[in-house]
Formats: C-alpha cells, sequence, structure tokens
C-alpha cells in the first residue's frame, strides 16, 4: 500500500526550489489536526515545534538530551503522538517518538526523520514531483 | 473548482503570509497567525469538525534542517 504525495514548488531569494511537504494528521487523545510536515532523510528522529507539544498537551520526558543542529546543538525532551496517512483504501496509523526542543527553537516545521521513513520505501521522483511512501509491513 | 486542501497547498504560491501559519479549508485560506497553536485555537473555535489544514509559511530564504 502506498500513499502519493507532491513536492512544493517554494521561492527563495531569486531562485525556486522543491520541497518534500506531505499532509499528516497528528492526534493525541481528543485532539487532531491536518497538517504539512517535511521529509528529512538525514534526520534521525521527527521533530516537533515546542508550541506542538503544548496544543495537544503531550507528556514530556524528564530527561533532556543532547542532539545536534545544523548548525548548533541544542536540548530537547521527548514525547508520542500518533501520525496517520490515509489514501482512499487504507491509512497508515502509528505511535512515534517526537523530539520537543527546550528553551531554543531549532526548527519552525514538523520533521519526519529516519523514525518515521523507516517503515516505508520512499520514492522522491524531482522529475515528476512526486513522493511515494510504500509501506514496507502490515501496521 | 475546489481542490483538496493539499492539492490547493501545493498548487497555490501563499508567499503574502510568508512567516505565518495558515488554515486551509478545501481552496481558501480560513485563518492565519503567528503560530500553529494560534492558528490551532481559531481552527477548533469556528471550524471544529472540520478539516483545516494548518502549515506554516516559509520566509523567502534558503532552507537548512
Amino acid at each position: 500500500m502506498f500513499y502519493l504525495f507532491k513536492f512544493k514548488k517554494e521561492k527563495f531569494e531569486n531562485k525556486s526550489t522543491l520541497r518534500p511537504k506531505i499532509k499528516v494528521l497528528l492526534s493525541y487523545k481528543d485532539k487532531a489536526k491536518e497538517v504539512i510536515a517535511i521529509l528529512d532523510t538525514g534526520s534521525d528522529l521527527n521533530y516537533i515545534p515546542a508550541d506542538f507539544a503544548d496544543y495537544f498537551k503531550l507528556p514530556l520526558s524528564e530527561e533532556i538530551f543532547k542532539a545536534q543542529g545544523a548548525e548548533h546543538e541544542f536540548e530537547y525532551k521527548t514525547s508520542k503522538i500518533y501520525f496517520k496517512l490515509e489514501n482512499p483504501h487504507k491509512s497508515y496509523r502509528k505511535l512515534l517518538e517526537v523530539m520537543v526542543p527546550v528553551k531554543t527553537t531549532m526548527h519552525k516545521d514538523i520533521i519526519l526523520g529516519t523514525e518515521f521513513l523507516k517503515d516505508f520505501i520512499v520514492e522522491l521522483n524531482y522529475n515528476r514531483g512526486t513522493i511515494k511512501l510504500t509501506e514496507t509491513k502490515t501496521q | 473548482m475546489t481542490y483538496s486542501n493539499y492539492d490547493f497547498f501545493i498548487k497555490t504560491d501563499f508567499s503574502k503570509y510568508a512567516g505565518e501559519w495558515v488554515g486551509i479549508l478545501g481552496n481558501k485560506v480560513v485563518a492565519h497567525g503567528a503560530s500553529f497553536k494560534e492558528v490551532a485555537e481559531i481552527v477548533d473555535r469556528e471550524f471544529n469538525l472540520k478539516k483545516v489544514l494548518i502549515t506554516r509559511i516559509p520566509a523567502k530564504v534558503a532552507q537548512l534542517l
């Protein structure tokens, strides 16, 4: 079973680029929101900005961990939230660990890293502008 | 023409909202604000049972994750 998405063409300065942005449904207890997340094969874990954790009232780990961002180290706690993908025939739904930054916001977007991507064969076709996520196991 | 909210997101230039978070319902921006939480709370108040897609519109600068 696969899920199809498209690259989002976005501008910066005088150029444009293609960013792998997909729609996911985030949920925890009685709250759910459809959001855009960016795929990042270079990230080990999934990441959500702190105000997402605040909105969903996610319980955070007591322990604080350190991670290496693109330029700086930053501190984070961990939590878990449900991620759901849908196509007309099936859906993927899984409770996944996420990093939640403490003090400094490293990124403003939801980032889906290896912890999410390892469940799929990931095909990024920049020529066609398509993103295909094929499940590698039954959930 | 009515698009799904994701198709509308992919096809539309939202640069007038650069730096903000927006809520998309069908082919309309129905909420915008400075943070995810602010937009999510507007959506809860005004569009509780509808599927509104929330996303950040990046500023026009290169990104390095």
